[in-house]
């Protein structure tokens, strides 16, 4: 192989900055989305892909991302968040050992939050028993598939059809009261 | 290539598993890919909408791209320093990513970035033709791909023995490859590969559409579930949602004039003829008459330059032309 390395200086600062720019304009956003989804607060998710960019330039990664940037991205993106997302279920952990002591009434009135309007309340208590408990776990105790199968006893995927069978129902119920928004 | 199993099928479950934060990070990519299209956005806002309503105060705004910008701009001037300095001992360190960037100094290629990467096979090149230029990429097997504006490639120094495999990333090729029946050249692109011993052929790939075009000779599509062999004059059309290969015959060959400098027209207004023409070269056309536009152009033109292939229009429709920088300005009297 010949060397060519003598033929060639480092990056030239300004097209990386270019790239790079190019880079974030273009997945910035919905990096920022995802992230939310993993840990439900918008302020939270920007702060995480910020520093995620920031630290692939200070550790010159921005060169990394030849072969396919935006998978790379969005599994760093993942990564940030799930080690956030720990941190914070370590600490909830507690508080739902506390609920789910009483994981068999069928009531749960106190893990709505306080926001909800009566219609939505209704539609949610609508949903079919093991449903409801499923959905009330993801969306307002925030637990995760894995935790929720753990604690009820179900595998995975009936947790991943019960939260998207919950959330057709409510697409359905909640249509009329949605247009009012 | 890696991360190029099942596609991934965008359905309920999966939207609810993004919604309540389950989904993976191939499966982000492939519900954000799905949301580009405009029907989809709208079945997808449905349900984000009552997902939103089971807990008001949990509903996103929209990011802020302009202030993080601000904010990671100002973090990216203090650290310029670091930056050179640590991009100076790039090459001796042992990283398995070990990829080094580099700008070659010859100043015909002044406008792309050639990176290398040493990874198990040799020396990568990654060139990326940069927005408002055409570039021209020579092989080591003397094939050469004529890359438009915005596309890149990258690719290997010296071929393997086995196979001429290249990889496309982004944007839209022109390829001339040279025959060889025993070292078949192959294109990886993120929606499907293409496989050729020695043609012609378009490729204009988007992030959920790929376009090959046969020009001479004859190339193969395959995708994980499909494949299909293309003629002459065929070309075939790949969605990154639907794995399957439409193949049909294509009329535009005036699209890759950006490579060939070739074009056909029959009986076509200026209008048109312009608009193919500076989609292919760096300059514009300004008529000071719009009649002119009007007029209709039988023609051919074999590789010429954009000053010949507007003198020659001119000339033919007796018209005036001036050229100034990158503008050429058009005058006469037109047509009805």
């Amino acid at each position: 192989m010949p060397d060519s390395n003598q033929h060639i200086i480092p990056v030239i600062r300004m097209d990386g900055e270019e790239y790079f720019r190019q880079v974030f304009n273009s997945h910035y956003s919905n990096l920022c989305k995802y992230a939310f989804t993993i840990v439900r607060d918008m302020d939270e998710a920007e702060d995480i892909v910020q520093s995620m960019f920031l630290k692939m330039l200070e550790k010159n990664e921005s060169l990394k991302m030849v072969n396919d940037v935006k998978a790379y991205l969005y599994r760093a993106v993942h990564n940030y968040c799930m080690n956030k997302i720990d941190y914070l279920a370590t600490r909830r952990l507690y508080q739902q050992e506390r609920i789910l002591e009483n994981a068999n009434n069928v009531q749960y009135p106190e893990v709505f939050p306080t926001e909800l309007e009566d219609s939505i309340r209704a539609a949610i208590d609508k949903l079919p028993g093991q449903c409801r408990t499923i959905f009330i776990m993801s969306r307002y105790q925030e637990m995760r598939y894995s935790e929720i199968a753990a604690k009820l006893g179900l595998s995975v995927n009936t947790i991943e059809n019960q939260i998207s069978k919950a959330l057709k129902i409510l697409r359905a119920d909640l249509s009329d009261i949605i247009k009012e928004y | 290539m890696e991360n190029k199993g099942e596609p991934i099928l965008v359905d309920d479950q999966l939207i609810a598993r993004y919604l309540s934060g389950e989904a993976n990070p191939d499966e982000a990519i492939a519900i954000h890919l799905w949301l580009e299209t405009s029907e989809n956005r709208l079945y997808f806002e449905k349900l984000e909408i009552a997902w939103n309503a089971s807990f008001p105060s949990r509903t996103p705004r929209d990011p802020n791209i302009d202030e993080a910008w601000s904010s990671i701009q100002g973090k990216l001037k203090s650290d310029k320093q670091i930056q050179i300095e640590k991009s100076s001992d790039f090459f001796k360190s042992g990283w398995a990513w070990k990829i080094a960037a580099s700008v070659l100094i010859a100043s015909f290629i002044s406008s792309m970035v050639f990176i290398k990467t040493n990874t198990s096979s040799p020396l990568r090149h990654l060139a990326i033709a940069n927005k408002g230029q055409v570039e021209e990429v020579k092989f080591s097997d003397s094939s050469i791909v004529i890359l438009n504006k915005g596309a890149s490639i990258s690719y290997p120094d010296i071929f393997d023995e086995t196979f001429r495999i290249i990889e496309m990333n982004q944007g839209e090729g022109f390829f001339k490859i040279a025959a060889n029946k025993d070292r078949p050249f192959i294109i990886h692109t993120p929606i499907a590969d293409i496989k050729v011993v020695g043609t012609e052929f378009n490729v204009a790939l988007s992030q959920d559409e790929l376009t090959v075009s046969v020009v001479q000779g004859r190339v193969i599509v395959l995708t994980p579930k499909d494949s299909s062999q293309l003629d002459v004059g065929h070309s075939a059309k790949v969605r990154s949602n639907l794995q399957g290969i439409e193949v049909a015959e294509f009329e535009e060959a005036n699209n890759w004039g950006y490579a060939t400098h070739s074009f056909v027209f029959k009986d076509v207004p200026l209008k048109e003829v312009f608009k193919d023409i500076e989609k292919s070269y760096s300059f514009f056309v300004d008529v000071r008459n719009r009649d002119i536009e009007n007029c209709k152009l039988t023609a051919t033109f074999v590789d010429v330059t954009a000053d010949k292939i507007i003198s020659l229009i001119a000339e033919t429709l007796n018209l005036r032309v001036t050229k100034n920088d990158n503008h050429f300005t058009i005058e006469g009297k037109g047509c009805p």
